[in-house]
């Protein structure tokens, strides 16, 4: 038998090695498409993480971010960090615009890369003021004492975006009773005009609050007093002493100056379900009364004060800075009342319970 | 030695049969895979870019519509001025997001006015020229000065925030257009007087058909009216390829892929 060489081995590895080839060639090519694939789901992921950061943010909102200087930054980020988190940035740009960065990441285990995305939101607040006057009342008023009623706002240290206002000094419907005998003269009701009667004013406190809704504030009240109250001041605890925020004496500190005093930033929603008498003392805020108020012994109040039923003023008389807004005034003879309008006290106390929303327009970006 | 060569036919008939269908096989493959590569990356460009289109009723981003074709500002930057005059706004490069740095002459800003800080209501965007682009510094820090001409008789700059956000856009238009016997979705800056580029193709004719909806999902009849697209895409393979059992004659096969995009700022 000769031995000659053949050509069925060479030609079968040949057509192996060529079969192998394309399989191989076949194999990366779905793996390429497979991992493009997943690189799409994890950019995706990461948008939508990105994206929850910001809901998140908006939804939870820190009520320090309203104490950030203009520039000044607060964050924020998700709870567990696990293979997919985001974080954000809140920056303050003005009083009352602020800008919102968050960045979503979908690590992958076992590999150093992550998917990042990073988006922008504008924000403003959505604070609504009622319509402008230094007092408001829907039924009587009854005053003989001493006292002024301003409606000129003027400006305040250490509260921003105040602007020289002129509105009325008095806002009356209608159909209500005055008894001006103590203050009808400029001496003492002063305002553009220092009378207005507006038709449009309903008969009830809640359609004066108008476009505030009373339910809504007092939703967000952290106080609930009732009865005599005394001794309402700033108090400050613990080491260093920082302002406590848990005292439901302490209604912050309105006289602010600079330096800064502590308990400027608390601006409490205080509601109280029934009457209310408040001797001496002084706070800022929201005060919302269910039934009727008594401010004496020489009470100071800046922000926006609400009573659903009759406000009097006692012995020693009160000072508001701001606004109130009544069924019925009672100045008796010898007792006093001082009400200066403020719009950028209002403003201010008012953007504790509103909401930061987003620009109307093009408030959302992609940031690279 | 006939025996052999009968074997030898056979064996290498199937062979080649074998590998003829291999290499068809894998080519459709890759055909199929840069086929849906190509919608993947149509749309995702589209995405990206109407996304963030929005404005407000009197001045919509989106410029002109129609099923092929958008012409619209494409957001090319966005950050805060840390300092503003009539002439320049300056802006840190820490603060400076964007796809590319601005570019004087092909794009121009906007920039936002507050207004009254009451209300809402009254706030706008303001559209300013960008003349020049040169070097600065925001409290030490490196910052780019966009010089611009604010005209402060109009716009007065109390009415700006102190850190004012801003954005650079430049106008830009997508569509389909024929090239070589194929549909190609291409893209171009008006603004700077460019000619169309190929982003991803080939397609069948009328390959892109885009919908124009209002916020009741009809169809929009104005730019200011519409709040989403809905983008259809028909891709076609680059050449012939054969598929199915029987590897029948070599065909251009094609592939669709629906999608709906929100415009986020409206």
């Amino acid at each position: 038998m000769r031995n000659r060489l053949g050509f069925a081995l060479p030609l079968v590895i040949a057509v192996l090695a060529l079969g192998g080839m394309l399989v191989t060639a076949s194999f990366l090519l779905g793996r390429l498409e497979s991992q493009s694939a997943e690189n799409g789901l994890r950019s995706a992921r990461a948008f939508e993480v990105a994206e929850t950061g910001l809901a998140f943010t908006l939804a939870h909102w820190d009520p320090l971010f309203d104490t950030l200087a203009v520039g000044g930054t607060g964050t924020m980020q998700s709870a567990a960090v696990t293979t997919a988190s985001w974080h954000s940035t809140i920056r303050r740009l003005d009083d009352d615009v602020f800008s919102l960065r968050s960045e979503g990441d979908v690590a992958v285990p076992g590999e150093a890369w992550q998917a990042k995305r990073q988006f922008g939101l504008l924000l403003r607040w959505a604070a609504s003021l009622p319509a402008a006057a230094a007092v408001t009342v829907t039924d009587s008023i009854a005053w003989d004492g001493a006292g002024s009623v301003s409606g000129y706002s003027g400006t305040y240290l250490g509260w921003p975006s105040c602007q020289l206002d002129s509105v009325p000094g008095l806002r009356v419907g209608p159909a209500t009773v005055l008894a001006m005998a103590g203050c009808s003269g400029p001496s003492c009701l002063r305002g553009a005009p220092p009378v207005l009667v507006d038709t449009l004013l309903s008969g009830t406190v809640s359609g004066a609050l108008a476009p505030l809704a009373y339910g809504t504030l007092a939703t967000g009240a952290s106080r609930s007093p009732g009865g005599l109250v005394s001794g309402v001041a700033p108090s400050l605890s613990g080491q260093p002493p920082v302002c406590d925020w848990s005292d439901p004496l302490n209604w912050g500190e309105p006289n602010h100056g600079l330096p800064t005093p502590p308990c400027t930033s608390l601006l409490p929603v205080i509601h109280a379900p029934g009457d209310l008498v408040v001797s001496g003392g002084r706070g800022q805020g929201i005060l919302l009364v269910d039934g009727n108020l008594v401010l004496e012994g020489g009470f100071e109040f800046s922000g926006l004060v609400v009573v659903l039923g009759q406000f009097s003023s006692g012995i020693g008389g009160a000072h508001i800075t701001g606004a109130l807004i009544v069924r019925s005034l009672i100045v008796p003879s010898s007792q006093s009342l001082a009400v200066d309008y403020s719009a950028c006290v209002l403003r201010k106390v008012l953007r504790g319970p509103a909401q930061a929303i987003p620009l109307l327009y093009r408030s959302w970006a992609q940031l690279y | 030695m006939i025996v052999t060569l009968t074997l030898l036919a056979l064996v290498s008939g199937v062979a080649l049969r074998l590998l003829l269908r291999q290499h068809w096989t894998g080519e459709a493959q890759s055909q199929r895979a840069a086929l849906q590569a190509t919608l993947r990356a149509a749309v995702l460009y589209l995405d990206s870019e109407i996304r963030e289109l929005g404005g407000s009723p009197g001045d919509p981003d989106i410029v002109t519509f129609a099923a092929e074709s958008l012409t619209y500002r494409s957001m090319r930057s966005a950050g805060t001025s840390c300092a503003l005059t009539p002439a320049a706004l300056t802006v840190s490069t820490a603060d400076l997001y964007g796809y590319r740095a601005p570019q004087p002459g092909r794009d121009s800003l906007l920039l936002f006015m507050d207004g009254s800080p009451t209300t809402s209501l009254d706030d706008r965007w303001l559209h300013l020229p960008l003349l020049s682009v040169s070097g600065g510094s925001c409290g030490g820090r490196p910052a780019l000065v966009l010089a611009t001409a604010i005209d402060t008789t109009l716009t007065p700059l109390s009415g700006f925030p102190f850190l004012a956000p801003f954005r650079s856009f430049e106008i830009m238009q997508a569509r389909l257009y024929p090239s070589g016997g194929d549909y190609w979705l291409g893209a171009r800056s008006v603004s700077g007087a460019e000619i169309i580029q190929p982003l991803a193709g080939p397609f069948l004719l009328h390959g892109l058909a885009m919908q124009f909806l209002d916020s009741l999902a009809a169809p929009a009849g104005s730019a200011a009216g519409i709040r989403s697209v809905e983008i259809i895409l028909r891709g076609v393979s680059a050449t012939p390829i054969r598929t199915g059992a029987g590897m029948g004659l070599p065909q251009r096969r094609s592939d669709s892929l629906v999608t709906r995009v929100m415009l986020r700022n409206w």
